[in-house]
Order: structure tokens, then C-alpha cells, then sequence
């Protein structure tokens, strides 16, 4: 594997036997690991095709622990890498071979639930499907719904502003929490956001979200709870062509409804997916959408009958709308499904995050299939459609040498498409270790210095998470020389190595 | 030659001002067209303005996104998305004819949906800026998910100005609902939150709810069918409880949010309450003679007039877990207008990184020095 991680310049003061007898004094021993054995597990995260030991891992139960913990390392230079559950899928939880992992697992109790005021109050640790499991019985529920949702910790969650199936109704986790307790490197406590709608001062929860654990470890979560809604309906439409499934979506869209979830999928997803869990999908559609209405009874029928109207002008083949709550589990069965399907089609597939414009879909469909003949290598496309979020799978075997440099050549190929046309390298699944390169292409050097000077006002040191999220300029630099677009050298005011 | 005024890009011009502050250390004072100046402590500095900066620049209706230049005037901005049948979901009060779309990002200002829609910060997809520095930058973008590099476009929204100079922004819209229906009854105010939430918890489209002297206002919106079947279920359910409802005019909602209501002639200082959603009101045993409360945001809002001290009403805020800002200073000293923060001081802590966040962005403190906070 050629990873490439950036020198941020950590030399630790102090030796690992040493640290290990400092932390053995601060938790238990069953809850800090630094035999190879016992670091294994923890060697990568959901992004297995990057790994690396940590020098150790620690799974403190209390902030107090964890403000120790992170104290001794800001004193003697030891880089931290906090872990939730582990599901990230760009390697934001990948160890620094010099650096411990404070894994948050221990943290997993919701504290309160406040049905008065819609609201719960949860450690880093709990899971995302676990919160609404628990307000469920008060009519409530958390939106955010990543599809790894049930493994994946709140923590995480806000640390990647993870999404989901109905963003684009509901929002982001940024739209959904209200205030989070962080500790700084430096061991300080600090709250941020507040249990009311907004804040005085400068708005750092939101850029807590989507900030990779590099500001600050978050050790409690206030999530905001909505209302479950009174009916839910979902409608699932075939089409002879993906680009008239894509336009669809912006009709849909333009005829001033927002649905809670639009999925789309193309012909070899629906394939997959149907031989996996046998959804009734229309196997011989070139593309399907799921499309998904909810509120009061006469709001949600009022809305399905427009949407059918929208699709069946919109060129739709047949249109389906699930009969009951069984059948509305079953479309959104295969689709929740679709990564494990594709897994059984290929020994290994590499998912990707781009994020475009609606109206692109096309255009970049049309380059991810020439990709795809190019490289030789077969694409599988599942679409957050509403928030023209892509999530290609690229299909490869890592057994082939090569195959793998090849996929993520490609990969990378499909990321600087998603740039020129007006989106971003990454929607939901961060930046992490994988996407570096690719920030070089979207950003500028005074923008990425302007990302390096925030993380320095809250860890002046460097050490949360060295090495994600943001590329030094210097890679940039180095890998702009091999990426000339349009002629134009992205960095032309840096050096070249 | 024709000048269209509501399209000019002064990207160079505004660029090359800040250049130059940059070079001679020299603070400026940044706004659009003042309109939400009362907000801030007063600013020192050469005044730069952003206002001559107009245009919309980039409008598709079926990406729910528009692309804009920070002089654009809200008014304007308003009038073409509800062309397209589309709305800024959070209902931005302007405060003037003059205000503009780079002045409400940099206020942060949410109206009447607020609880129900999102506010400004949340729809806020990116901005491009010009740093203390006197750097061109861009962040977010105009797609509705976007996790590549920091969240800067947020962090900027409701900033005063303080950590750049914001050129352009992008930001999500929502449509216009086809149908919208008001209705008031009457309501004691310890009453009012739980009555509002009952009826929430039952699906009806709520989408704004405000308590004023004995009397609850709620809006729905959504499809005819819809906001008519939710109309009726809850005129029926408060007849039930002998208190029939009345229909009244959705105008009620801007007037609310613009301060136009006859509640907001009064010479007091105007404080701007926070709260957690749904907070009851236990106002009562707190308030003096003279005051007077009207309730937003389902509970999460309050809006007092008051003469009693600033630091009693920040304390009192805060124990209910949220805060006050003094939104009008009216009638206040101006020894006291100096002497009170116009948002609630913050903790030692959570100073120094804002501190930090502040000379990262602006390292000379060369943009709106002291507007929040004297330390910023």
C-alpha cells in the first residue's frame, strides 16, 4: 500500500516503557494496551487498506482520565489519535505509529434523556442507532443516519459531520447537536455551543463538526430529537436510462418538495443488491429511485401524489409505492444493503465520497463509466440523489498486484471530476489519510495554511490526529507537479521537490 | 454605457483595501450598509463598506442553492428566489430597507422558523472571504455536503465582520410552501410552551409559535391538503378546551421578526433571551414592574424589556442554560453601553480560543476590533 503520510515534525520525549509505567498510574490495567498482540485490533479502522501500530491504546472511563491522559502527552509530544467505533472510512482513526489511540468505547452510557425539551445528553461512545432506540418510546428519534448507524458512535459522528439517507430534510449532525463538552491538548475542559439554539461569541461548534478529532477530544454530545413523524410512504421508480433518473431528482426537487430520503441507484447496484436481499427491485431498469415522503397523513398523500405526477412525466417506466410498513422496510432493505451486496460481487471494492451539484450527475456518470474502461475496472454507483452525494464503488482485488494503486489512482480521478464540476472531494466520509492528495486540488495554499493556523489555536503542538484531514503544503507542492490540469500548476507560488 | 448597479464585483477593489490595511497595520471598519449596526460595540478603523459589492451570481432553482455577493440586498435576493417560488429557510429579519445578505450572514440573525426550519448558520454552504491577511479564500461550496477541510463558512456566520471580510456566500434554500395559514388563541403563559409542543408532538406543520400577552400565535405550512386537514384538527382539539381559535393574517410573522409589533415600542433595554426549545415560562416570579416579555421560537426565544441589571438577567439566563444579549440599548447610559457586553461574557477558557481563532483568521486584529467583545 502506498500511503503517504506527512512529517508533522512529533518527536517524542519520552520513551514508551516510560509512558506505559505514567498512564499504568492513571487507568487500570486492563484498560491500556501496548503489547503488538493486543494493539492489533486497533492497527486500522473501517478504511482497512491502511494499517499501522500504535505505540499504545488507552480506553479511559472518565474525563478526568482522559484530561491526565492528554496532559502527559502535551508535555512530552506524544500524538494523539482518538477512536470511536472505529467505522471511519477514510482512516481518521488510523493509528500514528509514534502516537496512542484514545479510544472512547468505555464512554458509551447516555446520560440523560430530556423529553421537555427534545434533547439527550450522550457520551462520545454510544452508538447512533442506540440514541433514537432509546428515545423511541417518547415519540422521538435523532436524524442523522449514517448507513454504518449501527456501530458508529456519536462522537465520530460529529468529529466527520456524518450524514446519511435523510440529510436533506433533516440535515447534517452539524444541524443536529446542539452543544458538545471537548477537552483541549492541553487537558482543559471546555463547553461548547449551549443547551439553548445558539451561542454568544464565534460559532466553534459548528467548527468542531467535520474537524477529525485534530481541535479537541469530545467526551459528552447534547443531540437534538425530533418528533417521529405520523406516516412515512415510500415510492420506488425504474428508469431505461440513469441520466433520466438523475433529472428526475431535480424535478422532483424543482416542483418544491423535499423529500426525507431520494436514493438512487444504478443498474449494477440494483443487481447486487437484489440477488443479496431479494428487495423486488426491478432487475432490468437501467436505474432506480427510492423516494421517500413523510409527515401528517393528508401532507404525506398529497406529496406522493405529486411525485408520482413528477415522475411519471419524468419519464419514470413503472413507479411502485410500497403497500405497507413491511414492503417500505424491504425497498429501503436493499438499499441499506447495497455495500455488503457489492462485497460479494468482488474480493475488495473501494467506496468513494464525492459530492456534485445535482444538475452534473450526468456528466460525471459519464466520466466515472469512462474511468471505468479505462482502468478496467467496474464501477458500481449508489447516490444520495437528494444531496448529490456519489458513493461509487470501485471493484478491484487486492490480491492482483497493483490493482489496488490502480483503483485509487482512479479513485482520485473521480474526486478531481467532482472539483471541476463545482462539488467536493468529500460529502460525508472526511478527509481523513485518503483524501489528501485531493485537497491539494480543491484548495489553495493560503487556504490550507488558513486550515493548518485554526488547528494551531486549539493544539498548538500538533499532536491531535497529526497527519488527516489537512495535507502540509509541501505535499501539495509535490503532488501538484504530478496533477497539471488545463495546464495550470495547482501551488504555483511553492516550491517544487 | 450603462451601469447596473445591482450587478458590480468588487472583488479587486475590496482585495486591494485590505492589502493595503494589511501592509500598514492599519484597522478598518468593515459593514455593508449598518443596518444591524446596534448590535455591536462601536467600531474604530478606516470604514470599509461591502455594500457596492452586488450581484447574484449564481441561481438554480432545482439545486435549492444561490451564490451571492455580500452587497446583494436581502430585499432584492428575497424578491428573486420568491420568483422562483423559493425562500431563505431562516427568515432573516432585515431591520432596514438597506440591509444586506453579507450583513445577515455576518449578524446571524434567524427568524420566526428558526426552531423549526434551521438558522442561518445551518444554511450556510460556503463563502468566499478576504482574511486579515488580505488572502482570497473559499470555502464550502454551493452542494448541500461538504466535509473537505474545516467548516470556515459556518464559523464566519455571525462573526460581525471580526474574522474576515466576506465577499460571496452560498447558501441552501427551501420552496416556498404552497400553503400557509396563522391562527392565535388565548393561553396563560406558564401554559403556552406545553400547549405549542402537545400540538407539535401530534405532526401538525408548525413552523413558527410565539406567545404575547395571553394569547399563543402558531403557523403551518405545507401542501393545501395538508396545513387545511391540520387547521381543522387543531381548531377542533382547542374547542374541545373551550378556547376556539382564530385565523389570522401570516403578515403577523414579519412584522414579528422586523420588530414592527406594537410590543416593540418601548424605551427599555431590549434584551434577546436564548433558552433550550420548549422552555416553559417561569418569567413571573422574576419579573419586575415594568417588564414586559413576549415569547419566540416555541419557548427558545424571549424578547424582554427591562431596566433591571444586566448581570441579574445573565444570570438568570444562564441558570435556565442559555443567555441574553443586549439587542437595544434604548434608554441605557453610556457609561453603562460601555461598560456592558453586548453578548453574554464567556469563560476564561473559551475566551483564550476564541482569541486564538481570532488571530488566526485576522493575526493584526485589523477587522471590526472589539465589536463582539473588547478582547476580540
Amino acid at each position: 500500500m502506498t500511503l503517504k503520510i506527512d512529517d508533522w515534525g512529533i518527536e517524542n520525549q519520552i520513551s514508551k516503557h516510560d509512558l506505559v509505567q505514567i498512564f499504568s498510574k492513571i487507568i487500570p490495567e486492563n484498560s491500556l494496551l501496548f503489547d503488538p498482540e493486543d494493539l492489533k485490533p486497533y492497527e486500522c479502522d473501517g478504511l482497512s487498506a491502511y494499517r499501522q501500530l500504535p505505540l499504545m491504546v488507552l480506553l479511559p472511563e472518565t474525563i478526568e482520565q482522559i484530561q491526565q491522559i492528554l496532559r502527559i502527552c502535551h508535555q512530552y509530544h506524544v500524538a494523539v489519535v482518538t477512536r470511536g467505533a472505529g467505522t471511519s472510512l477514510s482512516g481518521g482513526a488510523l493509528p500514528h505509529e509514534k502516537g496512542i489511540i484514545l479510544s472512547l468505547a468505555k464512554l458509551n452510557n447516555i446520560i440523560e434523556i430530556d423529553q421537555d425539551h427534545f434533547t439527550a445528553r450522550v457520551q462520545p461512545g454510544v452508538r447512533n442507532l442506540a440514541i433514537s432506540e432509546a428515545v423511541s418510546a417518547y415519540g422521538l428519534y435523532y436524524a442523522p443516519d449514517p448507513s454504518s448507524q449501527i456501530a458508529c458512535s456519536i462522537g465520530g459522528n460529529v468529529a466527520e459531520n456524518a450524514g446519511g439517507v435523510h440529510c436533506l430534510k433533516y440535515g447534517l449532525t452539524v444541524h443536529n447537536v446542539l452543544q458538545l463538552t471537548i477537552i483541549t491538548m492541553e487537558g482543559e475542559l471546555i463547553e461548547i455551543g449551549s443547551e439553548a439554539l445558539d451561542s454568544p461569541g464565534y460559532d466553534l461548534l459548528a467548527l468542531m463538526h467535520g474537524s477529525e478529532g485534530m481541535l479537541g477530544v469530545i467526551v459528552e454530545v447534547l443531540v437534538k430529537l425530533l418528533v417521529k413523524p405520523k406516516v412515512i410512504k415510500v415510492l420506488m421508480a425504474s428508469f431505461d436510462q440513469v441520466t433520466t433518473a438523475g433529472e428526475a431528482v431535480s424535478k422532483i426537487i424543482s416542483s418544491g418538495i423535499i423529500p426525507a430520503g431520494l436514493e438512487l441507484m444504478d443498474k449494477s447496484a440494483i443487481k447486487a443488491a437484489e440477488d443479496f436481499v431479494h428487495a423486488g427491485y426491478p432487475v432490468d431498469a437501467a436505474a432506480i429511485l427510492l423516494c421517500e415522503v413523510d409527515g401528517s397523513l393528508a401532507e404525506v398523500d398529497a406529496q406522493i401524489k405529486q411525485v408520482q405526477r413528477v415522475l411519471q412525466q419524468g419519464g419514470a417506466t413503472d413507479i411502485q409505492i410500497a403497500v405497507d410498513e413491511a414492503q417500505r422496510k424491504t425497498f429501503w432493505a436493499g438499499r441499506k444493503a447495497a455495500f455488503p451486496a457489492v462485497g460479494r460481487l468482488s474480493p475488495d471494492y473501494y467506496c468513494m465520497d464525492g459530492t456534485i451539484p445535482r444538475f452534473q450527475l450526468g456528466k460525471i456518470l459519464h466520466r466515472i463509466q469512462e474511468l471505468s474502461d479505462e482502468y478496467g475496472l467496474a464501477v458500481v454507483n449508489v447516490f444520495h440523489a437528494g444531496d448529490g452525494n456519489l458513493h461509487p464503488l470501485i471493484l478491484y482485488d487486492a490480491n492482483i498486484p497493483g490493482q489496488l494503486d490502480q483503483t485509487e489512482k482512479m479513485g482520485g480521478e473521480i474526486l478531481s471530476t467532482c472539483v471541476e464540476l463545482g462539488g467536493t472531494i468529500t460529502g460525508e466520509h472526511g478527509v481523513g489519510v485518503e483524501k489528501l492528495d485531493q485537497m491539494c486540488v480543491q484548495f489553495s495554499a493560503a487556504e490550507l495554511q488558513q486550515f493548518l493556523d485554526i488547528k494551531k489555536a486549539f493544539d498548538a503542538k500538533n499532536l491531535l490526529n497529526p497527519g488527516k484531514g489537512i495535507p502540509l503544503l509541501h505535499r501539495c507542492a509535490e503532488f501538484g507537479a504530478l496533477h497539471v490540469h488545463h495546464g495550470h500548476l495547482p501551488h504555483p507560488e511553492l516550491e517544487r521537490f | 454605457m450603462s451601469l447596473n448597479t445591482n450587478n458590480q464585483d468588487q472583488t479587486e477593489q475590496l482585495l486591494s483595501r485590505v492589502q493595503m490595511a494589511y501592509r500598514e497595520r492599519k484597522p478598518l471598519a468593515i459593514q455593508g450598509n449598518g443596518s444591524k449596526l446596534f448590535l455591536i460595540h462601536s467600531l474604530s478603523g478606516q470604514p470599509v463598506s461591502s455594500a457596492f459589492h452586488r450581484g447574484i451570481i449564481n441561481y438554480m432553482p432545482s439545486e435549492l442553492t444561490v451564490t451571492v455577493r455580500s452587497g446583494t440586498l436581502l430585499s432584492e435576493l428575497k424578491k428573486v428566489l420568491a420568483e422562483k417560488g423559493q425562500m431563505l429557510p431562516f427568515e432573516p429579519p432585515a431591520f432596514a430597507d438597506n440591509a444586506t445578505i453579507g450583513g445577515t450572514i455576518a449578524a446571524g440573525l434567524s427568524g420566526s422558523s428558526r426552531p423549526f426550519s434551521g438558522s442561518v448558520r445551518d444554511f450556510v454552504l460556503g463563502c468566499k472571504v478576504i482574511n486579515g491577511r488580505g488572502e482570497l479564500m473559499q470555502f464550502g461550496g454551493e452542494v448541500m455536503k461538504n466535509v473537505a477541510g474545516y467548516d470556515l463558512s459556518r464559523l464566519l456566520t455571525g462573526s460581525y465582520g471580526s474574522l474576515g471580510l466576506i465577499l460571496e456566500v452560498s447558501l441552501k434554500l427551501l420552496p416556498l410552501a404552497p400553503k400557509v395559514k396563522s391562527l392565535s388563541f388565548t393561553v396563560q403563559s406558564n401554559n403556552f410552551t406545553h400547549k405549542v409542543r402537545e400540538l407539535y408532538m401530534a405532526g401538525h406543520p408548525i413552523t413558527a409559535a410565539c406567545y404575547l400577552d395571553d394569547r399563543s400565535y402558531i403557523r403551518i405550512a405545507g401542501s393545501a391538503e395538508g396545513v387545511n386537514s391540520s387547521f381543522q384538527a387543531m381548531s377542533e382539539n382547542l374547542e374541545q378546551q373551550s378556547n376556539p381559535p382564530e385565523e389570522i393574517n401570516n403578515s403577523f410573522w414579519t412584522s414579528l421578526d422586523e420588530q414592527q409589533l406594537s410590543f416593540f415600542d418601548h424605551s427599555q433595554p431590549l434584551w434577546r433571551i436564548s433558552l433550550p426549545p420548549w422552555t416553559a415560562d417561569n418569567f413571573e416570579q422574576y419579573m419586575s414592574r415594568g417588564d414586559r416579555q413576549l415569547i419566540d421560537w416555541g419557548g427558545a426565544q424571549r424578547w424582554f424589556y427591562s431596566n433591571q441589571n444586566a448581570d441579574e438577567i445573565r444570570h438568570y439566563a444562564k441558570l435556565q442554560g442559555g443567555h441574553a444579549q443586549l439587542f437595544r440599548a434604548n434608554t441605557l447610559s453610556h457609561d453603562e453601553l460601555i461598560r456592558i457586553p453586548k453578548q453574554q461574557p464567556l469563560t476564561v477558557q473559551m475566551m483564550k480560543i476564541q482569541q486564538q481563532i481570532k488571530a488566526a483568521m485576522d493575526p493584526h486584529k485589523l477587522f471590526n476590533q472589539g465589536c463582539i467583545y473588547s478582547e476580540l
